[in-house]
């Protein structure tokens, strides 16, 4: 086991020193994160109105400039980044948690669960999520906890189907039926033997979940069913630039690079760590 | 076959049947009684009892679903709460506007993303590939409302080519060169925005279809690169691309909802957003059974046409 993880650490050495994107990626990764937790060292308050300061360009003193109400630009990106990303990663915890035990459970017990849990994975993704999101998110009250669970709740679909696929052949495995043979009870061997090893298949998974859930959810407030003011995110804050297009251009720019840059390393780190548990794909050929 | 397509068929109705009943049901639970949408405040209580009589809202939840589905079934789907407009009249202006921008750009999208595809799966590892795959996972990055808002600051503010905003300039309804000048921004933004997942797409199956044997033996015989490419390859390649063509048939609807929005486009999802911003359940829950039935239809219809072009397709109505 131990040496397995060492091959792996190796194998994902070799991949970013062969990938120069996606080491970059990483890079970026790391740094959104940092800025984000540390956002509160700004010397501006996110929320302050500066009536004298309103839409000024990017500056000395304002590097990306003021919004239409004075407030430091570049300080809200931060703040929204951090939003971007509870959201992003909140709901991918719920919905890899859901599509794991759907999965499994599914692919384990086989037969009508297996059938059941399997129509219903149908229907779910028969509603475009667009559609199906925004739809729920009229029965709650809008705001940051309401759009974590609705993204969580209702994009756990595809992870379930691979989770699925990938127990069906696992609980074959000789380790298992032997598990299975000496009256283990069946939550343990899920828990022991197959969640282990599907766990590289879910990994995967969530890492694009995440780039999945931040593109939704800046598209929902985009639309103003997401996140609510005061609180912002990068696609809040797109919204607002939308209607200063004409005489505050600068605004649109920064919250969209930060989406583009964050969504697009996200999934750079998925096919990492795609190349590092699947040895097939990081073969030349 | 026939066994097939029956089969699937029979597995699509079900389908249908629990859709509508979440939809109902979600109408059912929503704070607010199907009979305000057809009265009026000043009307007397006599009246809404004889409304709700007239349209079966004085009975249990099933039969009204019963009638419901029977109203949807003959294309009465019911009035908007807000404008107390009949929704089947709104939805036949809607969809043609929407299908005008989205049919288009899912035409030019696919041509451009199987011609980018085959080259970037033939040119595997070298600069072209690297050219085309490397956009594409930027381009699956960007949100479709963000570089709707860089073509309008670039196109409509700075250099004022095309119209940002709607579907016709007031005056000229009728025009065809006034419709087409305010297509081309959104259809851009619409094309860039299917574009990547489709290359993709094609692109890994082109590298499947090159490690097969067939074009080994055709090398072996040699034939050029580019005659096993167009006269082999994209044949096979096109196979997986009908199934998509036929899965994206609800984009015909919902394909463009964020992107109507940002160019006020008159169609389905400017709709559909302004009634979610107004609580108007009845067209929320129109649009959510249109569109979802058009998935399970578009499914069944690419694995029929599939079932059509490729009759090897494994366990044949097992």
């Amino acid at each position: 086991m131990n040496g397995e993880k060492n091959r792996r650490i190796e194998k994902l050495k070799t991949e970013l020193k062969r990938n120069k994107s996606a080491a970059l990626a990483l890079l970026f990764l790391f740094l959104i994160i940092f800025v984000s937790i540390f956002a509160f060292l700004s010397p501006y308050d996110p929320n302050k109105v500066d009536v004298l300061n309103v839409l000024q360009k990017p500056n000395a003193q304002h590097l990306f400039g003021t919004d239409e109400l004075g407030r430091d630009y570049l300080t809200r990106a931060l703040y929204g980044g951090r939003v971007s990303l509870i959201v992003g990663i909140l709901a991918m915890l719920i919905s890899t948690s859901i599509g794991v035990l759907v999965g499994t459970v599914s692919g384990y017990f086989g037969g009508r669960i297996d059938n059941f849990l399997m129509r219903t994975v149908d229907i779910i993704s028969s509603i475009p999520w667009m559609i199906l999101v925004t739809v729920v998110s009229i029965y709650l009250t809008p705001g940051l906890k309401a759009i974590i669970l609705v993204i969580g709740l209702f994009t756990w679909m595809s992870t379930a189907r691979m989770v699925r696929a990938e127990t069906l052949s696992v609980k074959e495995r000789e380790y298992v039926l032997y598990a299975k043979s000496t009256g283990q009870s069946i939550r343990k061997v899920i828990w022991k033997h197959i969640i282990p090893a599907v766990m590289p298949t879910f990994i995967v998974a969530s890492t694009v979940s995440i780039a999945n859930a931040i593109l939704m959810e800046s598209a929902l407030s985009f639309l103003g069913l997401g996140i609510q003011q005061p609180l912002s995110s990068w696609g809040s804050m797109l919204q607002n630039a939308q209607s200063n297009l004409g005489n505050a251009p600068y605004m649109a720019i920064l919250p969209g690079l930060l989406i583009v840059f964050t969504v697009y390393s996200f999934n750079k780190l998925g096919d990492i760590l795609r190349a590092v548990v699947e040895p097939k794909t990081s073969g030349g050929k | 076959m026939f066994k097939y397509i029956f089969k699937r068929i029979m597995q699509a109705i079900p389908m249908l049947v629990i859709i509508s009943i979440i939809c109902f049901g979600l109408i059912q639970l929503a704070p607010y009684d199907a009979v305000d949408a057809m009265t009026t405040p000043n009307m007397s209580e006599k009246t809404v009892e004889l409304i709700k009589a007239r349209y079966g809202l004085d009975q249990p939840a099933y039969m009204q679903y019963f009638y419901w589905v029977k109203g949807i079934l003959s294309g009465e789907w019911g009035y908007s709460i807000v404008t107390h407009e009949s929704i089947s009249k709104d939805l036949s202006v809607r969809i043609p506007n929407t299908i005008i921008l989205v049919l288009p750009a899912y035409f030019i999208a696919l041509v451009l993303s199987v011609i980018l595809g085959l080259i970037a799966g033939a040119r595997k590892g070298k600069l072209a590939d690297k050219i085309i795959d490397g956009l594409s996972s930027f381009g699956i990055a960007i949100p479709s409302f963000w570089m709707a808002m860089v073509l309008i600051f670039i196109f409509g503010y700075q250099l004022n080519l095309f119209p940002i905003l709607g579907m016709h300039t007031i005056g000229s309804e009728g025009s065809f060169s006034d419709l087409f000048i305010h297509l081309v921004l959104p259809t851009t933004v619409l094309t860039l925005s299917f574009m990547p997942e489709l290359v993709r797409y094609v692109r890994s199956s082109t590298i499947g279809q090159l490690s097969e044997d067939y074009v080994m033996v055709q090398q072996a015989y040699g034939a050029p690169s580019i005659g096993i490419l167009f006269n082999h390859v994209l044949r096979n390649v096109l196979l997986p691309v009908i199934t998509i063509v036929g899965m994206s048939l609800p984009m015909l609807v919902t394909g463009a909802v964020v992107t109507e929005t940002v160019f006020g486009w008159p169609g389905i999802g400017t709709y559909f957003v302004k009634s979610i911003q107004g609580f108007d359940y009845p067209i929320i829950m129109a649009i959510m059974l249109l569109s979802s039935s058009l998935v399970i239809i578009g499914n069944l219809l690419s694995d029929i046409l599939y079932c059509i072009v490729d009759p090897r397709i494994k366990g044949m109505g097992e």
